[in-house]
Order: C-alpha cells, then sequence, then structure tokens
C-alpha cells in the first residue's frame, strides 16, 4: 500500500470515526478512561429549576439562602499518541506495513478525540524524538498529524520508547490519555510506563504481523534487520527455525502483557492483517462490558 | 615442485579477499532482505541452527576456494620433476657370501660373523650411486640369490632373509666364485669385482677356488677376499634351519689366508684381514673407496601441468557449492 | 580441436542446472512474497527477476566456459624428443589355479613361459625382471641384464609357488611398476601374462600410474573364449560349490577394456603372430627416440573467461539493486 491510497483510506476515517463516537465514545469515553469526571465550578443562588440535589447545604447554612453548586463540563482531555516510528515498523508482510497499520490506527484515535471535541497531539520517536506536535484541538490538527506520519523521515533506526515516554511525561502537565503505538521491539520499559501510568491512562497499542510468530515456509533467504543491519539466515525450510522462532516471540508477547497489566497499563494487539476499525470497536466494547 | 608459466597471473588472487568481504561482510551488501528479527538494544532472534550454518559455511568455502584453483590454475602450474640420469654404467659389485656354520662365530659381537657381514654388506650397497649389485652365497653348494641389477630394495631384502647353513654344512668357496663369474658374463659393465666374505677353507663343491679365480682374471673380474675372524678357538651358536636345533660348542677357526691372498692376486684384487666389527667396516670401506669411477650423471627435468586437475576440482567446488544452496537449501537468491 | 574431447560430456550437467534455476524463479517469487510482504511485492519482483536473470545468466555461462577450458583446444604444437638407451621389461605372470588350464597347448602358463624365453632369446641386449601373481603380487626377479638368472627361474613358475588365492591383477602390476629402477632414461614396458579370470583389484589406478609414467603395458591374454575344465595336478578335476567341474575361459572382454588406454596393447596368445607383434611393439619403444608433441591449448582464455562470469555472479548478488535486496 503505498503512501496515496493510505491517505484517502485515512481520508475516510472521519465517517467510521464518528460512529466510533457515537456508538460509544460519547459518554462512554469517560467510563472507559476513567476521566476526571464532572468538575465543581462554583455555587449560585438556587432557582426552581435546579435539582435540588445539587444544593449546597454548607454555603446555605452559612449565607441563609439555598445555593446549589454548578458544574462544569468536565474539562477537555488530551489525547496523546505516542508513535514508534523505527524501522522495524517498515515491515510486514501482508497488504500493509506495520507502519501503516499504525498510521490507521492514531489517525483513527485522533478523529475520535476530535469529534469528542478534544485535544490530540503525538510525538513520533526513534531512537531520538523525531517530531513533536503539541495538543491542539479540530480538524486540521488531525490532518497535519496524519500528514505528519506520512512524511516523516526518521533519522534514527532504532525505538527507545523510555526516552519518548519521559519526554512526554515531563512536558504533558495536564492528565490525559495516552496510546503507545509500537512494535514494542524496545528495550524494557517498565519503569516509564509505570512513572507514566501514575499521570495518565495508558494503551499499550502493540502493532503485530502474522509473521511476528509464524515465519513462513520458505526458502533460504538472508535476514537483515532494518534496525541493527544485523544478519540471519532465515530458513523457514526447516521446522527446527520456525519453531524457535515462534517460541521466541511468543515469549516475548506474554512477558509483555503480564508487565504491562502488572503496571496497570491496558494492552492491546493489532495485526496488520486485521480491520484496525473493528479490532478498535471491540476492544472498546470489551472493555465497556467488564 | 610447482612452477607457474604465467605466475603474474596469480596477482588476480588479491581480488578474493575484498570480495569475500563484499560478499559476506559488507554492511550495504545485496542479496538480503529486510525483516525485522531483533528488540532494539536488548534481544536478537538467533536460530540454533548450526548444522545448517556448518553445511552453508563449506558451501561458501567451496566456492571461494574453487575459485582460488581456477585461478591458480589459471597461471598454468605445472609439477617439476628433476631426475638424475647417469649417463655412465656403473661397476657390477657380486658379493659372495659364505654361510656355512662356522660363519656362526661369535667374534664380532655381538653378533656373529655371518649376521656381521650381512650388515656390513647392507651399509656398502646403501652408500654406492648406481652400481648394479648382486649376491651370491654358497655352502656345501653356491647359490645366485640377487641377480646383479639396480634394485637396491630387493636386494637388501633378501640380505636380510638370508640364513646360515641353508646350503648344508660345507665351504665350496670355488663353487661361489664360479657362480658368481657365471652371473657377472652377461654384464655389459667395464668393472666387475666380487667381494667374497669368508671365514673358513675351500672344503667342498667340484671346482676349486684358484681355476675359478682364474676364470674371473680372465674376464676382468676382481676378487677382494675378505677373512673373517682370527685364529683359535670361537663359540659357536646356530640354528639348522631344516631340523631348528640349536648347536652350541666351540670351534677352532681358521681360514685359509693363504687361498684368499692367492685369489686375490691372480684377479689383481686385494686380501683383507677382518677380525673385528671395527675392521669389517674399515676393510668395506677401503674397498669401497678402491672402487669409485667418475660417473657423470645429467638432470631429466619433467613437467607435468596440473592446471586440467585444479579447473576440474575447483568445478565441482563451485557447482558443489550452487546445487547445494539452491537446491538443497532452496535460497531464493 | 579438443585434446579432451570427453570433457564435453559435462555439458549434462548444464540439465540439472537449469532446471534448478528455473525451478529457484517459480518458488523464490512466491517465498519472497511470503517473506517480503505483499505491499511491496511489485518493487521484489522487479528486482528478483533481474537479479535472477543475470545471476542464472552469467552461472550458466560460467560453466559453458569451464568445460570449454576443460576441453583443451590445442594449437600449434612445440615437438619434444625424448632419447631413450635401451628397454626394461618386467615380464608379469599369473600363475593363479586356472592359468594350467590346457586349452592352450601344453597349458596357459607353459606356453606363457616359452614366449617369454622365445623373447629374451630375440632381445639380448635389453634387461629383464619377473613379477608373478596370485593373490598378491611378488618380484622374483629384480631388473637385471643376468638373463640367465630369469631362465633359471622360469621353469618353476606354477601356482604352488606360494599360497595367496585369487588373481589380483592391480597389486601384480603395481609391484611390476616399483620393479622399474630409476636413474635411466630406458624405455619401460610390461609384458603382463594372464587370462584374466576371477580377477581382483581395480586396474584403472593402476593403468593410470603406468601412464604417468610412461610405462607401456602390453598384454597378453592366455587361453581361449570357448575355456577348458580345470584339473588339479593330480588329475582330480576342480569342482565349484554346486559339484560343477570348473570351466576357466579367457577373459578377454575385460583385457580388451583395459587396452582402451593408449600406453595398453592387448594381444592373444594363440594368434599366430603374437611374438612377432609384441616384439614389433617393443622396437618401436626402442627405435622411435620417442617423439610426441606437447601442445599448447587454449584453456587459459576460457578459463579467464569462467572466471570473469564467475565474479559477475556473484557481483549481481552483492549488488543492492534499488536498495531493495
Amino acid at each position: 500500500m503505498n503512501n496515496l491510497e493510505l491517505f484517502s483510506r485515512i481520508k475516510n476515517l472521519p465517517l467510521v470515526s464518528s460512529k466510533l463516537v457515537d456508538g460509544f465514545l460519547a459518554g462512554n469515553y469517560r467510563s472507559v478512561f476513567k476521566g476526571p469526571g464532572l468538575e465543581f465550578d462554583e455555587v449560585r443562588e438556587y432557582s426552581d429549576s435546579d435539582d435540588s440535589r445539587f444544593i449546597d447545604w454548607n454555603v446555605s447554612s452559612r449565607l441563609g439562602s439555598p445555593y446549589t453548586k454548578t458544574f462544569r463540563e468536565e474539562r477537555e482531555l488530551v489525547l496523546f499518541l505516542i508513535i514508534d516510528v523505527s524501522a522495524s515498523l517498515r515491515t510486514g508482510t501482508g497488504k500493509v506495513r506495520k507502519k501503516d497499520a499504525a498510521a490507521i490506527l492514531s489517525s483513527l484515535l485522533a478523529f475520535s478525540a476530535v469529534h469528542n471535541n478534544d485535544r490530540v497531539g503525538a510525538v513520533f520517536f526513534t531512537d531520538r524524538i523525531e517530531k513533536w506536535v503539541p495538543p491542539r484541538k479540530g480538524k486540521k490538527q488531525v490532518f497535519r498529524l496524519v500528514e505528519d506520519m506520512m512524511d516523516i523521515k526518521p533519522g534514527g533506526r532504532g525505538s527507545d520508547l523510555g526516552h519518548a515516554i519521559r519526554t512526554v511525561y515531563e512536558s504533558l502537565h495536564r492528565r490525559g490519555i495516552c496510546v503507545v503505538i509500537s512494535d514494542f521491539r524496545v528495550p524494557p520499559v517498565w519503569r516509564e510506563l509505570a512513572l507514566l501510568g501514575k499521570k495518565h491512562d495508558v494503551i499499550a497499542l502493540k502493532i503485530t504481523d502474522p509473521s511476528d510468530f509464524n515465519f513462513p515456509v520458505s526458502g533460504l533467504i538472508e535476514l537483515k534487520d532494518p534496525e541493527t543491519g544485523a544478519t540471519i539466515f532465515g530458513s523457514g525450510r526447516f521446522r527446527k527455525f520456525r519453531r524457535e522462532y515462534r517460541e521466541f516471540w511468543e515469549t516475548n508477547d506474554i512477558f509483555w502483557k503480564r508487565e504491562c497489566l502488572r503496571r496497570g497499563v491496558h494492552t492491546l494487539s493489532v495485526s496488520t492483517e486485521d480491520d484496525p476499525v473493528k479490532e478498535l470497536l471491540k476492544y472498546f466494547s470489551s472493555r465497556r462490558t467488564r | 615442485m610447482i612452477t607457474f608459466d604465467y605466475p603474474g597471473f596469480l596477482l588476480l588472487i588479491a581480488l578474493l579477499p575484498p570480495f569475500i568481504f563484499l560478499r559476506h561482510f559488507w554492511k550495504g551488501r545485496g542479496g538480503r532482505l529486510s525483516f525485522s528479527f531483533t528488540i532494539w538494544e536488548k534481544e536478537v532472534f538467533k536460530p540454533g541452527i548450526y548444522i545448517t550454518k556448518f553445511i552453508l559455511f563449506s558451501g561458501s568455502f567451496s566456492l571461494w576456494f574453487g575459485i582460488l584453483l581456477l585461478m591458480v590454475a589459471n597461471a598454468s602450474p605445472s609439477i617439476v620433476t628433476r631426475e638424475k640420469i647417469y649417463m655412465t654404467r656403473g661397476i657390477d659389485i657380486m658379493f659372495v657370501l659364505d654361510e656355512s656354520p662356522s660363519m656362526a662365530g661369535k667374534d664380532f659381537l655381538p653378533n656373529n660373523r655371518f649376521e656381521a657381514a650381512k650388515d656390513v654388506i647392507k651399509m656398502f650397497v646403501l652408500g654406492r650411486d648406481h652400481d648394479p649389485v648382486g649376491l651370491v652365497s654358497f655352502g656345501e653348494h653356491a647359490v645366485l640369490r640377487v641377480p646383479i641389477g639396480l634394485d637396491y630394495e630387493h636386494f637388501l631384502e633378501h640380505l636380510k632373509d638370508l640364513q646360515l647353513m641353508e646350503l648344508g654344512n660345507g665351504t665350496a668357496m670355488g663353487m661361489g666364485i664360479a657362480v658368481a663369474c657365471l652371473h657377472l658374463d652377461k654384464s655389459t659393465a667395464k668393472e666387475k669385482i666380487i667381494i667374497l666374505l669368508t671365514d673358513g677353507d675351500n672344503n667342498a663343491g667340484e671346482i676349486i677356488p684358484e681355476s675359478a679365480a682364474y676364470i674371473a682374471a680372465a674376464m676382468g673380474i676382481k676378487i677382494y677376499a675378505v677373512g673373517l675372524g682370527g685364529t683359535g678357538e670361537v663359540p659357536l651358536e646356530f640354528k639348522d634351519p631344516e631340523t631348528g636345533r640349536i648347536y652350541r660348542g666351540m670351534y677352532e677357526s681358521s681360514y685359509n689366508e693363504e687361498i684368499l691372498k692367492e685369489l686375490s692376486d691372480i684377479t689383481n684384487g686385494r686380501f683383507f684381514q677382518a677380525l673385528s666389527p671395527g675392521s669389517l667396516d674399515t676393510v668395506l670401506s677401503s674397498i669401497d673407496s678402491l672402487e669409485r669411477t667418475e660417473k657423470r650423471t645429467r638432470l631429466n627435468i619433467k613437467t607435468k601441468p596440473i592446471h586440467r586437475e585444479l579447473i576440474l576440482i575447483g568445478f565441482i567446488l563451485i557447482l558443489y557449492d550452487f546445487f547445494l544452496k539452491k537446491w538443497i537449501f532452496r535460497e531464493v537468491l | 580441436m579438443s585434446a579432451r574431447p570427453d570433457s564435453f560430456l559435462l555439458f549434462f550437467i548444464l540439465i540439472p542446472v537449469l532446471f534448478v534455476l528455473v525451478k529457484r524463479y517459480w518458488r523464490g517469487r512466491s517465498d519472497l512474497a511470503a517473506i517480503g510482504g505483499k505491499w511491496r511485492s511489485g518493487l521484489l519482483m522487479d528486482v528478483f527477476f533481474i537479479k535472477w536473470f543475470f545471476s542464472s545468466l552469467f552461472f550458466i555461462l560460467f560453466v559453458i566456459f569451464s568445460i570449454l577450458a576443460l576441453a583443451e583446444f590445442t594449437g600449434s604444437g612445440r615437438i619434444t624428443t625424448e632419447s631413450s638407451s635401451g628397454i626394461d621389461i618386467v615380464f608379469t605372470v599369473d600363475i593363479s589355479g586356472s592359468m594350467l588350464g590346457t586349452d592352450i597347448y601344453p597349458s596357459r602358463l607353459k606356453r606363457s613361459v616359452d614366449m617369454i624365453s622365445a623373447l629374451i632369446e630375440n632381445l639380448p641386449e635389453e634387461r629383464f625382471g619377473l613379477v608373478v601373481f596370485k593373490g598378491s603380487g611378488i618380484r622374483i626377479i629384480p631388473i637385471t641384464e643376468d638373463f640367465s638368472a630369469i631362465s633359471s627361474a622360469l621353469p618353476y613358475l606354477g601356482p604352488e609357488m606360494f599360497s595367496s588365492a585369487g588373481s589380483n591383477l592391480e597389486d601384480g602390476i603395481f609391484t611390476a611398476l616399483n620393479s622399474f629402477t630409476a636413474g635411466e632414461e630406458r624405455k619401460k614396458i610390461i609384458l603382463l601374462f594372464t587370462d584374466g579370470e576371477s580377477l581382483s583389484g581395480s586396474t584403472s589406478m593402476s593403468a593410470e600410474y603406468a601412464k604417468d609414467r610412461d610405462i607401456n603395458i602390453i598384454i597378453i591374454g592366455t587361453g581361449t573364449d570357448s575355456g577348458v575344465e580345470l584339473y588339479t595336478k593330480s588329475g582330480e578335476p576342480v569342482l565349484d560349490e554346486a559339484g560343477e567341474i570348473v570351466v576357466s575361459r579367457l577373459n578377454s572382454m575385460l583385457l580388451r577394456n583395459l587396452s582402451y588406454a593408449d600406453n595398453i596393447t592387448y594381444l592373444d596368445i594363440s594368434a599366430p603372430s603374437v611374438l612377432s607383434d609384441s616384439l614389433t611393439i617393443i622396437n618401436q619403444q626402442l627405435e622411435s627416440a620417442v617423439v610426441f608433441d606437447q601442445k599448447e591449448t587454449h584453456y587459459r582464455f576460457f578459463l579467464s573467461v569462467a572466471v570473469l562470469f564467475l565474479f559477475l555472479y556473484i557481483s549481481v548478488r552483492i549488488f543492492p539493486w534499488k536498495n531493495t535486496f
């Protein structure tokens, strides 16, 4: 899938994302992510139309007339996307690369947030911070994000998620929702994730590919790792090779899930093969029923 | 030794290391598909396919070794052998060795006379250079053991197998000389000598030593007569080859110095007396130095081109790599 | 002209090579699609086709030119002469039991011995050696001018000379080959008397070895194709496991096959002209101060081209085409 196709697909996402919002994000958004809830604004004199439940008896008794609490719609949320653009995402055996899947997912999330009149920002990282997009409102912001995602020419090849998380932690003061979109082929970041989780709601969104677990049955070919440039002999002909490959990555995946949950980080794996919209819907509905 | 007709082409071998580097170690080389298999800065998926790797290594090794062979073959290598060719005919040397029981006399310690004589003959022959040698032994009869020839290996083998008493209990010295003369007759050598090693008197055979010596003299054969042992009593010990019985005893040793002297005089040779192993050595080495001729030799240089073998082996090695990777391992590229 | 036309047989190797290459193409496409990903399959297929095409082409050319190099096309030759100062002949006689067969009068062995005597008489100037073989070879008389030594040994040849069963032609020939002494420029000939019956040992090695050392072999086949029943000395028939009388035949097929090498000649002892034929061969060796021309071959041109194509074959792989692979 080239950029043009991808872009046209993303352009159609607002429709889908509105469904996402209409279906359950409106109202449920906050309940899914525990959110700040209603926020106290001020007290004013009680009028007949007011709900008697909200009378502030403390103030009323002090001032001698009924006063009622008024609440402000809770402050807009910030959706912050931490997006991995390292070289390992520029692979994949399906029709789309992991990078494309990441782009679709992050745009989808961004559109949903914008629909909900929330602010959305993002950081793109490799082994360094590639780009910082401060949180803003509006569709324009989403398209800007999408464009950045398309055009970004990463300077680094590796993926230092820890560094990215620390940066976000330090620069994002308002409480928000952080979604880490990565293949999680990163050094251990549990401490950073735990730290981030204290301040924000964190979702770890792992982009996978069928070839992450099952090496295709194929002839001998030398494989070059896009990040490190290391070479191995890919010999998918041999059952032993395929078994070792699967065991290695499955262990890694189980470990990742366990460590995330232990730190209160929600996990979600989306394969390049799957429809990202469906996967997200499924995820949110399962979260809601819990 | 290997020589090259076009050694300059060997310089092309210098191409191999850079190509090996490019093919196997260069970071930017092609033929690799980008496929993520590492966790950044943490872990790399390393398949434990050691046997596969070893077989693949054998393939790559044969490929590069095969190319090396082809490049060597391109310099037109040949194996050069230098053979020394003797232009002159050597001296025919016939040993006539007494194997009568008295040769068992143990005065050439640690050996008996017979073994000592065999040892010095061996040393003598090994010291000669392209001189045909032959061996006649005599007891009661005389027999040609090894005909005159250059096959030293064969000569030494038969000399080793020689045993006392095989030809009966007697000393047919005259017969021994006669048989030696008979077999030297056909020889085309300019110089022929007989080296006679004995410790006794002629007491058997139809021909007396003197007449045999006259035959030899007529044929231009010199006789070097070597008398073994001294006079007096010597202990004796030998095994009869037929019955296997071991005989021990004392023996009054006395060889007929007169006859030996006469033999050598008749044929223009010399007589020597060897009382001990040391003196036997000296005797033989003096004969050795007396009978030396100047040898004209030339080197025959033969070159055998071996490029074909190298090409064939290289070709097979390269095909091995090809079929191994493309057929067995189904290499994509 | 090719000095080694048999090398052209190697062209058959192209069949499996082509087969493997074509198969690699189809499988390679599907393998690449599986590992490389569908999102870039167009690019991958393009690069793969180009790389596959050129590497296959270069490899096939390498094979072709290597074979042409092996074929050794000859150019103008340079003539070298070799002088010789006589002949050494080693008579090598099979003394296995079957040589007592009487299909040749008076017996195979006796007739061989007679022929040796006749040859010695006719070649008074030369040197001779004598080797016999059964299960192994034994040097009876080393090379010597003293042919009376051989003459006196000849009557005693027979299977009872030593006990080792079988008829190891290879060991016989090797023993004969090793009988020749170094240091002289003499022609070397082995005269081999055998009926070729129940031979053991591979002879091709020794034939090659003989050729390397410029040794000529004349094989005299003793016996007839119809064969003869074998009897022991006491007149009793030799029986095989089934109780049948053993019939010994001349294995002329095997011996003739051996003589395809150009330093080996086969003659039949029952032919009337066998003696004169062998004398002719021997005298040819003696008279012609052998002239052979060692021709320069053009292999180096083909070899260089082959190596060049091999390097190109490797380079196609090394080159990272379109930054893809």
